[in-house]
C-alpha cells in the first residue's frame, strides 16, 4: 500500500479493478507481482532525478556551447588539435594551456574543441540512425506478434549475446575505416538493444485496454498502431535515447582507441585512451574528456527527461 | 464535544484519534489529506470507516498504524493514542515493537502482501516468532492459527507459496499473520475488496468470530455499505477528509443524520430491494484533496445546502448517540427537511 | 427490395425478438507449463457451452465469480478473442463470419464499455478526438469540423460540458471518464452494448449516475445491453433478464424480478446471501457458501458446483445437469433446484408481496416505484 499523490486512494481502487480484469481476461498469466507494479508506477524515474529549471539552464548552455564547438571550433581556440611539438609534452594546466597537453605536446583544450564534433556527430547521428531503426524493428515486432516477433526476436537476441562493441568491431572491420563507416558500425550496435526495449513497450501498450476499446469501435489497425501505439512507446524510447548518446560516444571512442575509427580525427576517446597510461601523474589527458562525456550525456538526459515531460502532458 | 453513547464502557477507550491531520508536502504547498478525524475505538469493538476513493480513510488506517509516517512527503498531526499512549510522538523503532503485539494489519491486497518466494507457513512461523521461542512452541502455534483461520489440509498448506493459492486463501494467511501477535486492535484496510462475494462473506464471518474469540477491536475500513451494515457495532463516515458522521450502526442506517450518509445508502444498489427506474445518486463526485471547497466540502453536492455551507465548516454535533457534521443536521433530525424528498427536487443545486 | 427488408426487420423487430444468439459459445485455452523439463498441456475451460439469447431493446445481466468466463465471453461477442466453438447470430446474421475490413466496418453495431476506464482511454488523446476518431473511422461525418462538433454534441448527452472536451483523461474522475467511453460507444449508433463490469470500478454515488445514464440511453437510443458484473445488486436494477455463470457454464437464466423471488439454482441463492445489504436490520441470510471456485483446468466429476453445494447427492458427481426449463422463461441447469423459493432475507426482505402484482418480466415498472424514484 503505497502513496504516491493526493489521490492515491483512487489509484489502488483502480489497480485492484485492473487486477480482477486481467485476470478474468488472461487466466494463463493471473497476477502480476506486485513489484512488477512497483516498477511501473508512474513518476517512479521521476522522483529519482526531477531536474529543477537551474540544472535544466545548465545542461541547455553546456550543450549550445558543444554544438558551438563542434561547428566551430576556430572560434574558441587558436591552436591546431594536430600540432605536436616534442618541446611541450606532458605540461600540467597553465596559462599556455589551460587544459595541460598531452604526451605529443598538444593541447588538450584544443583537442577538446576539435573533438567535440566527433562527439556530438558519433553520439547524435547514431541514436537517431541505430534507435530508429531498432525501435521499428521492436514496436513492429511486438505489435504484429506471433511468428514474425519469435524469429525477429531470436536473431535480436544473438545480437544481444555480443557486446556492442564487438559487433561495431566486426563491422568497422568488414568495412573500411571511414567516419560514414564508423556511425554505420555505432549504429548497427545500438539497433538489438532499442529492439528489445521497445518490443516490450509495444507488447505492453497493445495489451492495454484502450486499445482493444479502439477496435471493437472499429478503428483501422494501421490507425492504431501509428496514433496510438508508437506515440506511447516514445517516452521509453527516448529515455533510451538518452543513453545511448553516451554509449554511442564511448563505442566511438573505442573504437579509435583500437585503431579501427578513421585516422586523423580529434576524439574525446582517443584523448582518453591516450591518457590511460599516465593516468596516475599527468591526470588532465584523460580526466578533462571524461568529464566532458559525462557532462554531455548528463545535459543530455535532463533534456530528454524535460522533452518528455513536454510531450507528454498525460503523465503528470 | 464527543456524546458517549450509553452503551460504551467507562475508562480509556482502546484507541482514541483525535484530530489527526495527514498533510501531504507538495512543491507548491501542503495539500491536507485528512482533516481532523477524530474517533474512539472501544475494547471488542468493530468500527467501519466508510467512504469513498479520496475520502482519506485508507490513509487514517496507515496514520494509526505509523506507516504514513514513514514517507517523507507526509506530515501526520494529531493524536492516535492506544489506551492512553500517543503513537505519533513514537519514533519508528518504537512502532515497531507495537506492530504485531498491540496492533495487527490486513491488506486490501492478500497476494502482495506476502512474500511471493517464502512458504506461507514460514511466514506465518515468522510473525510467531516475534513473541514465542522454541522451534516446538512455534510449529505448534502456527498449526493452531492456520485452523483458527480455516484453512483447509493445513499440513499441505503451510508449505505452499502464495502464487498458489487463491486470494481467500492468501487473505486467510494474512489475517493468521496479524493475529499471530495477539494484538488488542486489528486494522483491516479493504480486506475484501479484492476477493469474490462468496469468499468476501467468509472472511467477513472469520473476522467476526476472531473478534469474539479473542476480543480484539477491528478498524475495518471500507468503501461499502453493504459491509459496513452487516459488520460493524460503530461507523464513521468519511468525506474529503473529515469525519460527517459518526455513530451505531442501527442508528446510523436507519436515521441517516449527514446529507452525504442518506445519499450514500440510499445511493447503494440492493439485492433485496424492488427494481426502481431511476437509481438515486449523488450529482457530481468527491473533490480531488487540492480542489476542496470552502465552507462544508459536501457543500457542492448537497442539495440542502445552504449559504452558510459555503463559508463555514461545520462542527460536529450531537445528534442522539450520533455525531453529524452538518449546519443543517438538527433540522434533517427534527424532519423539518425530508431527505426523501429533496435530493431530486432540483438537480440544479446540486451543481457546483 | 426495400419492401422484403421491411417485412423481414417487422419480424425480428419486435420487443420479443433476439438480437444477439449465442449457441453452444466454447473458448478454451490451451496453457503449457514446463516443470523439471517435461511440458505438460493443460486446457483452461473458460467458456464452455454457452446458450443464450439477448432481445432488443432490452438488458441482458451476466453474473458470476471471477474466473466463471464471463469476461471471456464478453470478449469473444467483442470478437476480441476467437471462440474454439459455437455460433453467434447478430441481428439475423452469422456474426463470427466476417473478417478484415468487413468485421471492421461491421463493428459498428456492437460496442463496448470496460471496467476500467482510464486505461480503456488513450492517455494521449484529448477526450473530444477520442469521439471525433470513432465517427472518423466510420465515416458517419465526412468533414473534420463536423466530426469535432458532432463529438462535443454527444459528450454533451452523456452529461460533458464542453470544457471538458479539451482535457486528457487523466484530468477527469472516474466517472467522466467513463462517460468519455460511453459517447464513444453511442457515437458510431450501435444496437448493442457490451458493458463489462462497466460501473465496478467508480464510487458508489457516482456508480447510481452512470447506471442511469445507461439506461436513460437505453430509452432514447433502443440499444441492447449486456451487462457483465461480478454482484447481482448491480444489475438488480439494470437487467430484463439475468444469465448466472460458475466455472464457464451457465447455471441459471431468468427474467430479473423471478431471478430475485426464486432463484433456482443453489449458487445463484448463495450469491444472493451472500451479497452484503446495507441494512443492519437485515440479517445475512444463513452461513457463508464454504470452499472456494475450483481450478478450471481440472474441474469436478459432474456438476461443476457440487462441491460447495449445500444440496449436492450423489447424482451430482455422475451426471452433468442440463439446462431445464423450471418455468416459461425461466432455466436452469441443477438436479435439485430449489423449487420452493424460501424467503431470503429474514425481516423486511424480499417477499412476494413486495413485488408488483402480476409484473411480468419485461414489462416497465409499476407506476408506484416510478413516482417514489422521481422523487
Amino acid at each position: 500500500m503505497t502513496l504516491t499523490a493526493p489521490n492515491a486512494d483512487k489509484v489502488e481502487q483502480d489497480q485492484a479493478g485492473n487486477a480482477f480484469q486481467s485476470a478474468e481476461r488472461s487466466p494463463g498469466l493471473l497476477r502480476e507481482s506486485s513489484w512488477a507494479r512497483w516498477v511501473r508506477r508512474p513518476g517512479l524515474r521521476r522522483r529519482w532525478f526531477r531536474p529543477n529549471r537551474l540544472v535544466l539552464g545548465l545542461a541547455f548552455v553546456f550543450l549550445l556551447l558543444m554544438v558551438a564547438w563542434a561547428l566551430f571550433p576556430s572560434l574558441f581556440t587558436s591552436g591546431s588539435p594536430s600540432a605536436t611539438d616534442p618541446l611541450t609534452t606532458l605540461r600540467a594546466p597553465s596559462g599556455t594551456f589551460p587544459l595541460g597537453s598531452d604526451q605529443y605536446g598538444r593541447s588538450v583544450y584544443t583537442e577538446l574543441v576539435y573533438g567535440a564534433r566527433t562527439a556530438l556527430e558519433i553520439g547524435f547521428l547514431c541514436t537517431l540512425l541505430g534507435g530508429g531503426v531498432g525501435s521499428a524493428i521492436g514496436v513492429l515486432s511486438g505489435y504484429i506478434g506471433g511468428a514474425i516477433d519469435m524469429v525477429v526476436m531470436r536473431c535480436v537476441d544473438v545480437l544481444m549475446a555480443l557486446p556492442p562493441l564487438f559487433l561495431a568491431l566486426v563491422f568497422i572491420a568488414a568495412l573500411a575505416p571511414t567516419v560514414t563507416n564508423e556511425i554505420i558500425a555505432v549504429s548497427v550496435a545500438t539497433i538489438p538493444l532499442f529492439a528489445r526495449v521497445l518490443r516490450g513497450r509495444a507488447l505492453e501498450v497493445r495489451s492495454r485496454v484502450f486499445v482493444d476499446a479502439l477496435t471493437v469501435v472499429g478503428v483501422r489497425k494501421r490507425r492504431i498502431l501509428w496514433r496510438h501505439v508508437i506515440p506511447n512507446c516514445a517516452a521509453p524510447g527516448m529515455v533510451l535515447g538518452s543513453i545511448t548518446i553516451g554509449t554511442a560516444i564511448v563505442t566511438g571512442a573505442s573504437l579509435n582507441y583500437l585503431g579501427l575509427g578513421p585516422t586523423g580525427v580529434t576524439s574525446w576517446g582517443t584523448l582518453i585512451s591516450n591518457g590511460q597510461g599516465y593516468i596516475n601523474k599527468e591526470w588532465w589527458i584523460a580526466i578533462f574528456p571524461g568529464v566532458l562525456i559525462t557532462l554531455l550525456v548528463l545535459s543530455v538526459n535532463v533534456i530528454a527527461d524535460w522533452l518528455r515531460d513536454v510531450m507528454e502532458p498525460s503523465s503528470r | 464535544m464527543t456524546a458517549p453513547p450509553s452503551t460504551r464502557p467507562s475508562g480509556v477507550p482502546l484507541l482514541a484519534v483525535r484530530d489527526l491531520h495527514v498533510d501531504y508536502r507538495s512543491g507548491d504547498g501542503d495539500v491536507a489529506l485528512v482533516n481532523g478525524t477524530s474517533f474512539e475505538l472501544e475494547r471488542g469493538e468493530i468500527i467501519c470507516l466508510v467512504g469513498e476513493s479520496g475520502s482519506g480513510k485508507s490513509l487514517t488506517a496507515s496514520a494509526i498504524m505509523g506507516l504514513a509516517q514513514r514517507r517523507t512527503r507526509l506530515r501526520v498531526g494529531g493524536t492516535v493514542a492506544l489506551e492512553g499512549r500517543n503513537l505519533t510522538a513514537l519514533d519508528q523503532r518504537q512502532l515497531r515493537g507495537l506492530r504485531g503485539r498491540e496492533m495487527g494489519m490486513i491488506f486490501q491486497d492478500p497476494a502482495g502482501a506476502l512474500d511471493p518466494v517464502v512458504p506461507v507457513g514460514k511466514q506465518i512461523a515468522e510473525a510467531v516468532a516475534r513473541r514465542r521461542s522454541g522451534r516446538a512452541e512455534i510449529a505448534r502455534r502456527v498449526v493452531e492459527l492456520v485452523a483458527q483461520v480455516g484453512i483447509s489440509d493445513p499440513e499441505h498448506r503451510v508449505r505452499q507459496f502464495p502464487h498458489e493459492i487463491s486470494g481467500g486463501m492468501c487473505q486467510r494467511v494474512g489475517i493468521a499473520i496479524a493475529i499471530a501477535g495477539d494484538p488488542k486492535l486489528l486494522l483491516a484496510d479493504e480486506p475484501t475488496t479484492a476477493l469474490d462475494v462468496t469468499i468476501q462473506a467468509q472472511v467477513l464471518e472469520l473476522l467476526k468470530r476472531v473478534r469474539d474469540e479473542r476480543g480484539m477491536s477491528v478498524l475495518l475500513i471500507t468503501h461499502d455499505m453493504g459491509i459496513a451494515a452487516q459488520t460493524a457495532d460503530r461507523i464513521v463516515v468519511m468525506y474529503a477528509g473529515s469525519v460527517v458522521e459518526e455513530g451505531p450502526t442501527r442508528d446510523l442506517f436507519s436515521r441517516p443524520g449527514h446529507p452525504y450518509s442518506i445519499g450514500l445508502i440510499r445511493a447503494v444498489p440492493r439485492v433485496d430491494s424492488a427494481r426502481v427506474a431511476r437509481l438515486s445518486a449523488i450529482p457530481g463526485s468527491m473533490p480531488e484533496a487540492r480542489e476542496r471547497p470552502s465552507g462544508c466540502a459536501f457543500h457542492p453536492r448537497c442539495p440542502f445546502a445552504v449559504d452558510r455551507c459555503r463559508v463555514e465548516a461545520p462542527e460536529p454535533v450531537a445528534i442522539g448517540a450520533r455525531r453529524v457534521a452538518c449546519h443543517r443536521a438538527g433540522e434533517l433530525a427534527s424532519g423539518l427537511l425530508n431527505p426523501s424528498r429533496s435530493p431530486s427536487a432540483d438537480p440544479g443545486e446540486g451543481q457546483p | 427490395m426495400n419492401m422484403v427488408a421491411e417485412v423481414t426487420q417487422g419480424a425480428e423487430g419486435g420487443p420479443g425478438g433476439a438480437l444477439v444468439e449465442l449457441r453452444d459459445l466454447v473458448k478454451h485455452y490451451r496453457l503449457r507449463h514446463h516443470r523439471r523439463g517435461r511440458q505438460t498441456v493443460r486446457t483452461i475451460r473458460a467458456v464452455d457451452g454457452v446458450t443464450f439469447s439477448i432481445h432488443r431493446q432490452s438488458t441482458f445481466g451476466l453474473v458470476g465469480e471471477s474466473g466463471c468466463g464471463k469476461s471471456t465471453l464478453g470478449r469473444l461477442l467483442l470478437r476480441l478473442e476467437k471462440p474454439t466453438s459455437g455460433q453467434v447470430t447478430f441481428d439475423g446474421g452469422d456474426w463470427l463470419a466476417g473478417r478484415g475490413q468487413e468485421l471492421r466496418r461491421a463493428r459498428k453495431d456492437v460496442q463496448a464499455i470496460f471496467q476500467d476506464p482510464l486505461g480503456s482511454l488513450d492517455p494521449r488523446h484529448r477526450v473530444v478526438d477520442v469521439v471525433s476518431e470513432a465517427l472518423e473511422a466510420h465515416g458517419v461525418i465526412a468533414g473534420k469540423r463536423e466530426r469535432h462538433d458532432r463529438s462535443l454534441e454527444l459528450l454533451e448527452s452523456v452529461g460533458l460540458r464542453a470544457e471538458v472536451a479539451k482535457r486528457y483523461p487523466r484530468e477527469l474522475s472516474g466517472g467522466q471518464r467513463q462517460r468519455v467511453t460511453i459517447a464513444r460507444a453511442i457515437s458510431v449508433d450501435p444496437k448493442f452494448l457490451v458493458c463489462d463490469e462497466a460501473v465496478s470500478s467508480l464510487d458508489v454515488s457516482v456508480q447510481a449516475q452512470v447506471v442511469n445514464l445507461l439506461d436513460e440511453l437505453q430509452e432514447t437510443l433502443g440499444i441492447s445491453y449486456l451487462f457483465i458484473s461480478h454482484g447481482l445488486a448491480t444489475v438488480r436494477h439494470v437487467a430484463d433478464e439475468i444469465g448466472v455463470m460458475y466455472l464457464g457454464r451457465l447455471v441459471e437464466r431468468a427474467p430479473a424480478d423471478e431471478l430475485f423471488s426464486s432463484p433456482a439454482h443453489p449458487y445463484t441463492g448463495a450469491l444472493l446471501a451472500a451479497a452484503p445489504v446495507p441494512d443492519p436490520a437485515v440479517g445475512n441470510a444463513g452461513p457463508p457458501l464454504r470452499g472456494e471456485v475450483p481450478s478450471a483446468t481440472d474441474l469436478p466429476s459432474g456438476c461443476r458446483f457440487r462441491l460447495r453445494c449445500p444440496r449436492a447427492e450423489a447424482i451430482c458427481a455422475e451426471v452433468e445437469p442440463e439446462m431445464v426449463q423450471c418455468s416459461p422463461a425461466h432455466e436452469v441447469a441443477c438436479h435439485f433446484p430449489m423449487s420452493s423459493p424460501v424467503p431470503l432475507r429474514r425481516p423486511g426482505g424480499l417477499a412476494v408481496d413486495d413485488r408488483p402484482p402480476g409484473g411480468a418480466p419485461g414489462q416497465p415498472v409499476p407506476e408506484r416505484e416510478e413516482k417514489e424514484a422521481a422523487r
